[in-house]
């Protein structure tokens, strides 16, 4: 068979090639539908398909951290028409490789970015994201983790923001100085902004700039900050619907009112509720503000810590159409003040509490007397509850004996549920 | 009754105004009511008809004119409305004539046909297919078989009152065709312009390439296999920075030189050598690393041994450094570090990765070089290739599809940013 020269093999010639009888838009779009991997694997199909994928719109290049950088480069430098989705994992040791890929996207047209950096440790500094990120201008979906945000590219061309961004989520990221007005600048200048997410963005400063967050599309927020308070504040958040804050335990009762009365329009809202009480004061017994909307409420409590029982309690008093209560109790240490919710719950005089409370989720309880006195606090008081659901950690008392305990609380609506699950 | 008709206050059931006959939906519609005029119901709806006519025509009063009112009695009525019934349910369908290119005609209910963007405009704006001779003509890319699947979809889904996943469990079992009328469809659908059913059809194609190896995919599509050998075994040139890779780069070129040499002399030789290139291939895949998965310990050890097998030929040829470089290259995995590199006790390949090569400079350049554009071409097929010998891999495609959550816990500790290490 083969003769002086290669030659090239062919399969029974006779057999016509199904693939080749679709118009080729539709053999692009059945291409752009597979992972990478699959794509990249079609150039070796035969002599035809060897840069076809290359020109297909619309892939998904969803790169591992297992793929070898080489390959990485090429797949990135050989697709020629605009992608949808780029993802790249990149451990430390191609930190200066990522550099030049990322001087590949603007070109590319992504819609949606993910870059992900290793992070080994706090000590060791993160990665500088390069500014070319800023001239993906199609992007509507941007994820960073763990890097440096780059400050703004200098003018021209100067940097307005991502109009057609929908959705942004940082995570680990440090701030240049001034890169909180950089970030607040970049989220206002963000229209279609539908989800903002920021976990853990911190600045390099000891004294973080105060800045606000506003969006008038934004439907979902999440904030999740450790450590420091990274001056983020509420802003302009009309069209709020969703929301979940984790303040850090140190800030200050006035930033807490301020960043609830931000949200209070939201329809779900998750939040920390445990307070370091040596350091704020307790939060006002009703807050100037109520939760309209509120529907669903997952809060992370500590019923046995004075601080965080006056919180839940605030926040239950003002929000009247409450349907759904969610709490999860986590104890980060062991101190106890006996007796934190019998007084809120005695204190309850006038008005109706939970009217509209429908289901209940406690989690994490073990039983101890403040949670008692909360689960029958609850119980006494909801009228329209259907289902109430407690779920244990470690427990004193067997489970037929709390059984038959929480059977007896007194009930304020006759169709509850009592569901009681261990561990 | 039960017609739903009140009687006055003189006690009679009043007069039921025989109403004009609708006028037809669209004024171009050519009227083509096929009465099978066999039907005995039909025949007796017909006879009822005319006798409520009769009926009504002799029980007319001579009372002032009031318009083409006659009037009917109750029972009169019933016959009336049974024979509207019977009337439009069945035989006062329309029907439409389309034609494929191969001559036949088919023929189908208006509103199935109707469901389709080009029969639809046909019929609109040419007003063809009313008759047997006047039949829509269909592009030549719909052949008999799509047609009455694509029908078969169209009267499935024109019928307005079905579940989201009534259609969806129809649609799934309405593509397992075999391959080459799924294709033959999706052209006929894209040519028709029946865009549901174009994406639902290339869903399906995709899902069948998805995970496939290229020699399964060409022989499931009859794609021509017609890579030369020679292009299936270049070398990869500067794939890697690591030398090690080069070296056996070098010793593949002068194993490849030789081939070609030997070529010329005799055909039995050449399938010898040609059981040791694919060797070497494997050699090259299991050392440039096949994502840390190793595929077991059988296909280790079989690799191992052809290794050693190699050794022992190619001492000649050998660096001026074999031992150190070829021991350490037997674990080498140039990729990321993932769990998997059991095998490697050296962690020397960190260390050359970070050191710039000057060649990588060039890789700055857009590419645009013929040399370093094949040089790209060799790093994707080369992927491509080492994709294909990880079989495990296949089996983990699910999961890591699945894989992408990237958020950190909550619970007020600082955590490595974990998404990235699901890869």
């Amino acid at each position: 068979m083969p003769s002086g020269e290669a030659k090239r093999r062919r399969s029974p010639a006779v057999e016509p090639d199904y693939l080749a009888a679709l118009p080729p838009e539709i053999v692009d779009n059945i291409i752009s539908r597979l992972g990478i991997r699959d794509v990249v694997r079609t150039s070796i199909l035969s002599h035809a398909w060897r840069r076809r994928w290359q020109s297909v719109r619309g892939l998904d290049l969803d790169f591992r951290s297992s793929d070898p950088a080489a390959a990485i480069s090429s797949v990135l430098k050989r697709s020629a028409a605009p992608v949808r989705t780029v993802t790249l994992r990149v451990p430390r040791r191609w930190f200066h490789r990522a550099v030049r890929w990322l001087r590949l996207l603007p070109r590319k047209r992504v819609q949606s970015l993910h870059l992900y950096f290793e992070m080994i440790s706090i000590i060791e500094g993160k990665h500088n994201l390069d500014p070319s990120i800023f001239s993906c201008l199609e992007l509507s979906s941007l994820s960073l983790a763990g890097c440096i945000f780059p400050p703004p590219p200098p003018p021209p061309p100067s940097f307005v923001g991502f109009l057609k961004l929908t959705k942004l989520s940082l995570s680990e990221i440090e701030l240049p100085p001034h890169g909180e007005r950089q970030l607040e600048a970049m989220i206002a200048a963000s229209p279609l902004l539908l989800e903002l997410s920021l976990d853990n963005v911190y600045s390099i400063d000891d004294h973080s700039e105060r800045w606000f967050v506003r969006g008038a599309n934004l439907r979902s927020l999440r904030i999740w900050t450790i450590d420091q308070d990274f001056g983020c504040r509420i802003g302009e958040l009309p069209r709020l619907e969703d929301a979940l804050i984790f303040l850090d335990s140190e800030v200050t009762t006035q930033v807490l009112c301020k960043t609830l009365e931000g949200i209070a329009h939201v329809e779900r809202l998750e939040f920390n509720a445990l307070m370091h009480h040596q350091f704020s004061d307790n939060p006002p017994e009703r807050f100037s503000f109520t939760f309209q909307n509120l529907r669903s409420l997952h809060l992370h409590a500590c019923l046995d810590q004075i601080s965080s029982t006056s919180l839940v309690f605030s926040i239950l008093r003002c929000a009247p159409n409450l349907e759904k209560l969610e709490i999860e109790v986590d104890r980060d240490d062991d101190e106890v003040d006996a007796g934190s919710v019998e007084g809120f719950a005695n204190a309850q005089t006038s008005g109706d509490i939970f009217p509209r409370l429908r289901y209940v989720w406690l989690h994490s309880i073990d039983f101890s007397s403040n949670e008692i006195c909360f689960i029958q606090f609850v119980l006494s008081k909801a009228r329209s509850l259907e289902l109430f659901y407690v779920r244990v950690s470690s427990c004193r008392l067997s489970y037929q004996e709390a059984c038959i305990e929480m059977a007896k609380y007194k009930r304020a609506s006759p169709l509850a549920r009592l569901r009681f699950i261990r561990g | 009754m039960g017609c739903g008709i009140d009687k006055d206050s003189t006690g009679r059931v009043p007069p039921f105004r025989f109403a004009s006959p609708k006028p037809q939906a669209h004024p171009h519609q050519p009227k083509n009511h096929n009465l099978p005029l066999s039907s005995p119901l039909l025949a007796a709806g017909a006879a009822a008809a005319a006798v409520t006519v009769a009926f009504s025509l002799s029980s007319l009063s001579f009372s002032p004119p009031r318009g083409e009112t006659i009037v009917l009695q109750p029972y009169q009525l019933f016959i009336w409305f049974q024979f509207n019934f019977i009337v439009n349910s069945q035989a006062l369908k329309s029907y439409i004539w389309l034609q494929c290119f191969d001559g036949s005609i088919q023929q189908v209910e208006e509103e199935v046909a109707m469901f389709c963007p080009m029969i639809c405009r046909e019929i609109v704006k040419n007003g063809t297919g009313s008759s047997k001779n006047h039949a829509i003509a269909l592009p030549e890319r719909v052949n008999p078989t799509s047609l009455s699947l694509i029908l078969d979809y169209c009267r499935f889904h024109q019928v307005p009152g079905r579940s989201n996943k009534e259609r969806k469990s129809f649609d799934e079992k309405f593509v397992r065709i075999d391959t080459e009328r799924l294709c033959e469809l999706t052209s006929a659908a894209d040519s028709l312009q029946l865009k549901p059913l174009v994406d639902l059809t290339s869903r399906a194609l995709a899902r069948i390439i998805e995970g496939k190896t290229p020699e399964e995919i060409r022989d499931i599509f009859h794609l021509p296999d017609d890579l030369t050998e020679e292009e299936k075994l270049e070398p990869l040139k500067n794939i890697n920075d690591d030398p090690r890779i080069r070296l056996l780069n070098r010793l593949y070129a002068k194993k490849r030189k030789e081939l070609q040499e030997r070529q010329k002399l005799k055909d039995v030789q050449v399938q010898e050598e040609q059981k040791d290139e694919r060797s070497l291939d494997e050699i090259l895949c299991f050392i440039n690393g096949d994502g840390g998965s190793g595929g077991g310990k059988a296909s280790k050890n079989k690799k191992k041994n052809k290794r050693r097998k190699d050794h022992s030929k190619n001492p000649p040829k050998a660096n001026p450094e074999p031992v150190n470089k070829e021991e350490a290259t037997r674990g080498v995995p140039f990729n990321a570090g993932t769990g998997n590199i059991s095998r490697t006790p050296c962690q020397s390949s960190d260390v050359q990765d970070d050191v710039e090569y000057p060649f990588e400079d060039a890789d700055l350049d857009d590419g645009l070089d013929p040399a370093m554009q094949e040089e790209l071409d060799r790093e994707v097929e080369d992927f491509a290739r080492r994709l294909n010998s990880v079989w495990p891999e296949r089996m983990h495609l699910g999961q890591e599809r699945r894989i992408e959550s990237h958020m950190i816990g909550g619970n007020g500790s600082l955590q490595r940013f974990s998404g990235f290490n699901h890869r």
